[in-house]
């Protein structure tokens, strides 16, 4: 895969017309973010975390400002940004496979060998001998799995995950987590932009966490992890940082739990 | 480009515009006979003449008799069949598999029998339209009867409710969204069987009749003269039953 | 006898007092038919014993004339159907997908659908006269509306997040409708099937009271005038199975398509 490129949102606003008002739901972000890097954008309700999510991607438009990639400006979603959505949005009647497969239609890079691009990337996720099964069988975690590899099958410079494990119980959670930082390290140099609830799972995979504030959305701090992988949840450092972030929020941590905002 | 509300209302209207521009010209340009095609004006000043002699009326009296009386008699007969097979699991097994069977049957495909047993009367299309809005009503009755929440029947069951109170109080309120869509259906199947009694139990009197009777004598503006009073017709009964619907089930909230 | 066995034996006896019940009006219906008819309760000509209607039934069918103007209405319901479902899918698609589409031709579409489908038969005779063109065409009338409004209402019921799919993909409009709308909708698509096709039925057999010289219809229509209500009632037993195997063969299709449906272990 080639390398990815940088990531460059400037001087960016959006506003959203509500009963004939605009009301700015991001206002002047300003945010670099490295090729190879995992970032977590973390805030409460209502900063417009997803609406940034949704710009990058490009299923939004009509803001000011600008991002680029590459010190190109992106117009729209394209091969080189993927997406995995809360609810992991396979359709349901296509097989695990065929899902999996949905976005290579059309690439010319990969056509002759679409069926086995497939399977690397159900392997990767650890799907095997699901290739034929329907999403309505899956678990969740497992379905969030095959999300994932939809979203790599192009292989994107930039993975944007919008609370990709929000919808999963704990114990899954956890485990998912673990799946999700092998997944970026196997796939050598992709960009990670996720939006999560759970500070601890921010901690746990990023390199640094973004705190949004709201009304209007703006980035309040980024706070950087220099941690070594695979982390422990448990150490000194570990838990200085969360502290730090809940700091942020007016809120404390206590040993031995996670808290979501 | 934005429009306001009103100009995008307005858009409806081009379409329908259009054609009325259309068939003003065909009519005028002889494009086609005037049996198949009369202009514009001669249907609105047929109209006029026709309300004058009260023709409109008479025939619309009559018909919306037939309806009512069908209507009442099917939702009736359907109501009582529904609710009993949506609470009795015993009266379903009974009279299920024959009601479902009976339903194949297309409805106006029971007018020969019909008119052999009870000849070309206002018996026997009464008992058609009552056919036709008994379908529905017992259907919907039914599926209304039959979703129950079972979180209310245990409530019933605690309070220990004899079956009857248990019909009042919980199965019926429950199921009335369903018994008025059941309703509104039903008379719309009754409107729509009153013209096609009208045609096939060959009669006098009422709109289907009426259009019956211009069709053998060519007068094709008659034809589209009732055409538009029962579709108006259909339209009006349908609108003042869902007001009826949304009063009663005010209590759904926005649901 | 363990609880399985238990089990098994209420599900057995379940079964059959299902059967018996439901079996117990039909029978008790030809039962009192066949009395009424011994004991000349009734003039035998508003009334006829099972027997001699089951005896007409055989004549009909061997002689071949029952299932000649039974293929004869399945032929036009399947052109009208076809005609009217098709033109009904394409416009109901289109009035779902483009808001611009249904603003234009919304209203006219409704205002026409008021017209009970009855109506039709005077206007169409005018136009078309009563050859076959007349009844494939009414039929396929009345198949158009629901084929036309429920595959609307599918297609605008697509859930946005399986549309944003197809976008963050970049599907072309045409992938989109293909993969992801089409699939989505086709749920409420056999539904409008569904009553389509039982409409159909209903208009031909209607089409064939009012003008036919072969049909089913049209053998209801002389056997009453000519006072056979056995052959009435034959062909009323023919119409109800006839439409009866063909829901049954759509519900099969429908079965079959939408198989993704059904989550594991059902």
């Amino acid at each position: 895969m080639e390398k990815s490129g940088t990531l460059e949102i400037l001087n960016v606003t959006k506003k959203f017309k509500v009963n004939g008002d605009a009301t700015p739901v991001l206002e002047d972000i300003n945010l670099t973010v490295k090729p190879g890097e995992f970032i977590s954008i973390i805030g409460p309700s209502g900063c417009g975390k997803t609406t940034l999510l949704r710009l990058i991607i490009g299923l939004e438009s009509n803001y000011e400002g600008n991002i680029l990639l590459d010190g190109k400006r992106l117009n729209g979603p394209d091969r080189r940004r993927g997406v995995v959505f809360q609810d992991h949005r396979l359709l349901p009647w296509l097989s695990v496979e065929r899902n999996i497969g949905l976005g290579l239609e059309g690439n010319r890079k990969v056509n002759g060998d679409r069926k086995k691009v497939v399977q690397e990337h159900l392997e990767l996720v650890g799907l095997q001998g699901f290739e034929k099964a329907y999403p309505a069988q899956l678990s969740g975690g497992m379905a969030q799995r095959a999300a994932i590899a939809r979203a790599l099958v192009n292989r994107p410079e930039i993975l944007l995950l919008d609370e990709p494990l929000g919808a999963l119980d704990a114990l899954t959670r956890m485990y998912m987590q673990q799946e999700l930082e092998k997944i970026w390290q196997q796939e050598g140099g992709i960009t990670m932009i996720m939006i999560t609830h759970d500070v601890e799972e921010a901690i746990y995979l990023s390199d640094k966490v973004v705190i949004m504030s709201s009304r209007p959305g703006g980035i309040r701090k980024i706070v950087p992890v220099p941690l070594a992988r695979p982390r422990d949840r448990a150490s000194y450092d570990f838990v200085r940082l969360k502290e730090e972030i809940l700091k942020e929020f007016q809120l404390h941590a206590e040993s031995g739990f996670s808290y979501a905002i | 480009m934005e429009l306001g509300q009103v100009g995008q209302k307005a858009r409806g209207l081009i379409v329908p515009l259009l054609l009325l521009a259309v068939w003003w010209v065909a009519a005028r340009n002889g494009w086609a006979s005037a049996s198949l095609l009369p202009p514009p004006e001669k249907v609105w000043s047929t109209f006029v003449k026709l309300l004058n002699e009260g023709k409109v009326t008479g025939n619309l009296e009559l018909s919306l008799v037939k309806v009512a009386k069908g209507f009442v008699i099917g939702i009736a007969a359907g109501f009582m069949l529904g609710s009993l097979m949506g609470v009795s699991r015993t009266v379903e097994k009974l009279a299920g598999p024959l009601f479902n069977a009976v339903r194949q049957v297309p409805i106006l495909g029971w007018i020969p029998l019909l008119i052999l047993w009870f000849g070309l009367t206002e018996l026997a299309k009464v008992i058609f339209i009552a056919l036709g809005a008994f379908y529905p009503m017992t259907l919907n009755t039914f599926d209304g009867c039959r979703q129950l929440k079972k979180e209310y029947l245990e409530v019933a069951r605690v309070f220990e409710y004899g079956r009857l109170r248990l019909l009042w109080r919980f199965t019926l309120p429950s199921a009335l969204p369903s018994i008025l869509a059941g309703i509104r259906v039903s008379m719309s199947e009754a409107w729509l069987l009153v013209i096609g009694a009208e045609i096939f139990f060959k009669t006098t009197g009422g709109m289907g009749d009426m259009m019956w009777e211009a069709k053998e004598k060519v007068r094709m503006d008659v034809v589209f003269i009732t055409i538009i009073i029962i579709g108006l017709i259909g339209y009006l009964l349908n609108i003042a039953l869902g007001l009826l619907e949304s009063r009663l089930l005010r209590w759904r909230g926005s649901n | 006898m363990g609880e399985a066995d238990n089990m098994k034996t209420i599900a057995i006896v379940d079964r059959t007092t299902t059967l018996i019940l439901g079996l117990l009006v039909p029978v008790a219906i030809i039962a009192g038919m066949e009395a009424v008819a011994r004991l000349e309760l009734v003039s035998s000509q508003l009334f006829v014993p099972p027997k001699v209607i089951y005896e007409t039934l055989v004549d009909l069918s061997l002689s071949g004339e029952l299932l000649r103007n039974l293929a004869v209405s399945s032929l036009r319901v399947a052109a009208g159907f076809l005609l009217g479902g098709t033109a009904g899918l394409v416009f109901g698609a289109a009035m779902g997908m483009s808001r611009t589409f249904e603003a234009y031709v919304g209203p006219l579409f409704h205002a026409l659908r008021q017209i009970p489908l009855l109506a039709w038969i005077p206007l169409l005779m005018l136009w078309i006269g009563i050859g076959e063109d007349f009844k494939i065409y009414f039929i396929a009338i009345t198949a158009f509306y629901p084929m036309a409004l429920n595959t609307s209402e599918g297609v605008k019921g697509v859930p946005k997040g399986y549309l944003e799919v197809g976008r963050v993909f970049a599907f072309s409009r045409f992938r989109l409708l293909r993969v992801i709308v089409l699939p989505a909708a086709l749920p409420a698509i056999f539904t409008g099937l569904r009553i389509s096709l039982s409409i159909s039925w209903m208009a031909v057999v209607g089409a064939e009271l009012v003008a036919a010289s072969e049909g089913i219809g049209y053998l209801m229509y002389t056997g009453r005038q000519q006072f056979q209500l056995d052959t009435v009632m034959v062909c009323i037993i023919a119409i109800s199975l006839a439409g009866y195997a063909m829901s049954l063969a759509m519900e099969r299709i429908e079965a079959y398509s939408l198989r993704w449906q059904r989550p594991a272990g059902k």
